[in-house]
């Protein structure tokens, strides 16, 4: 006798499995709307590397140790000594970067097809908080190398909270542990990175699927003239579209590893608090807010890089209008391309600020706002020791 | 009493129960809270500690020392010692010694201090605080601010 079906046998004495399969079934072979395509699996992307980022970091905390004097150390010995560390450390790094970049074009695609109005409202709210968790993740985890890249980035975006009236500096002690960023710090940011913040993720994904799984797909029907989809022209969830995010999945792994083996993560040196580096960058998911910061007083600037986020997150409740086609909703388009563009530009001209650049054979220093000075040879600045 | 304003029985136990709800949450919460608020652990109020020989510094020269485990800077200019917090006001980075300009620069946003804590370029909100100093025996004294 088989295996299964003893063992379902067993079970079936036991549980109803029969409504159990019923439900599978069901989901499995659910009906998409016919122009589910590429497009459609970034969300599922999304998951995979989520999961890849549980997976890697859950192997790196077996070596890693989250106080001052050994953190460096061991993530060192992660990168040198410990059997493909090096590329377990790569691949968590590297597919951070990825999954930032799968949410926010999953989040793009959405916005686009208008496939957050009515009755979505609340899934592209959970979609924005899983957006937000995602960059806290990548904020929390760059400290724990322990660093000079990231002492000092945590140093200057946790000193940006204390600028916040009344609450800031309340808030800023808090994140910090104390006054400085200490020992006190890294423990702060390493039980959220490892404890809190994928539970919170954890549970807020599972809410954004189930949301998604109940109301289906959106389609590019108006909002409340919505057509059953068609049996003929639909496409079923197993095996068509499960087999096209095998073949996404299949590639972001080559990906991953392509990027891990060519380009390793750097660990660089170890964090001195009494010694600031010279152009310390944050990751390049905040390269636009930082940018942004510099042209405003640090309240207003805080002010205005609040708007982005609170303006996506309501979004939904501001753009009523029921039509989903790009092409019938000009305002909400325009103000979607404008705000990636500024992004883009703000986010080059932040990687580029305080550095000195070679255009077509001239140099340039690119100062704090962006702004391009040619230098002369004799006239490069020098530093004292 | 106007029999409008009577408050139920049922209303009553609705507000007891509530407020023993909020009550039972707040006194869990309140430890959760205070545990992972700081503590806020002081030193001495006063430290004084040697930045080195007087004779290791010569003009223009800078050196970054600890005080109360706060950074620092001390420079010597020919009229003699001047010590600053080496905390930008800015966002918290190092200032260092800019010995071209014979200021005080911050390498993170380009700001700048002069010789007596001045913000004189860049976007720090306020000067840097100073820190006694002071030469005692051919020993550089720094005192906490």
């Amino acid at each position: 006798m088989k295996v299964y079906p003893r063992l379902r046998a067993w079970l079936a004495e036991r549980y109803d499995v029969g409504a159990v399969e019923q439900f599978v079934e069901h989901q499995a072979h659910k009906p998409l709307p016919p122009q589910t395509g590429f497009w459609h699996t970034f969300g599922s992307l999304s998951l995979y590397l989520f999961l890849n980022q549980v997976v890697t970091g859950i192997l790196l905390m077996i070596y890693y140790r989250p106080t001052t004097n050994t953190a460096f150390e061991s993530i060192r010995f992660i990168m040198t000594k410990a059997h493909f560390g090096w590329l377990i450390r790569g691949l968590h790094a590297w597919g951070a970067t990825l999954m930032v970049l799968c949410v926010l074009i999953h989040m793009v695609r959405t916005f686009f097809m208008g496939a957050y109005k009515k009755p979505r409202e609340l899934t592209w709210v959970l979609g924005v908080l899983i957006f937000g968790c995602t960059i806290t993740f990548g904020f929390t985890g760059y400290l724990l190398p322990w660093n000079q890249l990231s002492y000092w980035a945590t140093t200057v975006g946790t000193e940006i909270t204390g600028a916040i009236p009344y609450v800031g500096e309340y808030m800023k002690l808090l994140l910090r542990g104390g006054e400085g960023v200490t020992g006190e710090t890294l423990a702060r940011f390493y039980v959220a990175h490892v404890v809190v913040l994928p539970w919170v993720l954890t549970g807020i994904i599972a809410v954004h699927l189930f949301l998604m799984r109940v109301q289906g797909l959106s389609t590019m029907e108006r909002v409340g003239e919505e057509k059953p989809i068609d049996p003929q022209k639909a496409i079923p969830f197993f095996p068509h579209h499960v087999l096209k995010e095998g073949v996404i999945f299949c590639a972001l792994i080559g990906v991953m590893v392509t990027l891990a083996v060519v380009w390793p993560a750097e660990l660089g040196e170890k964090a001195d608090p009494f010694v600031t580096p010279e152009g310390i960058k944050p990751e390049w998911y905040f390269l636009s807010t930082y940018q942004l910061l510099k042209y405003f007083p640090k309240l207003l600037g805080i002010l205005v890089s609040m708007v982005p986020p609170v303006l996506l997150l309501i979004w939904p409740f501001i753009d009523r209008s029921p039509e989903r086609h790009p092409k019938k909703r000009p305002v909400a388009v325009g103000i979607g391309i404008a705000g990636l563009v500024l992004a883009i530009v703000f986010g080059i001209v932040g990687h580029f600020s305080e550095s000195h650049v070679t255009f077509n054979g001239k140099h340039y220093f690119i100062d704090i706002k962006g702004a391009p000075h040619l230098e002369q040879p004799a006239a490069s600045p020098e530093k004292a020791p | 009493m106007n029999d409008d304003h009577k408050i139920s029985r049922r209303t009553f136990l609705d507000w007891v129960l509530t407020g023993g709800l909020i009550a039972w949450a707040a006194a869990f919460l309140a430890p959760v809270v205070s545990y992972v608020w700081p503590s806020q652990k002081r030193g001495p109020a006063v430290q004084t500690v040697s930045a080195g020989k007087e004779a290791d510094f010569h003009d223009w020269q800078s050196k970054i020392v600890a005080v109360s485990g706060h950074p620092v800077i001390v420079v010597r200019t020919p009229q003699g010692f001047r010590a600053f917090s080496a905390i930008c006001t800015h966002l918290g980075c190092i200032v260092g010694w800019d010995a071209t300009r014979r200021q005080i620069a911050c390498p993170c946003h380009a700001g700048f201090f002069d010789l007596n804590g001045r913000v004189v370029g860049g976007p720090p909100p306020r000067p840097l605080t100073e820190h006694g100093v002071a030469v005692i025996n051919g020993e550089v004294m720094v005192k906490s601010a």
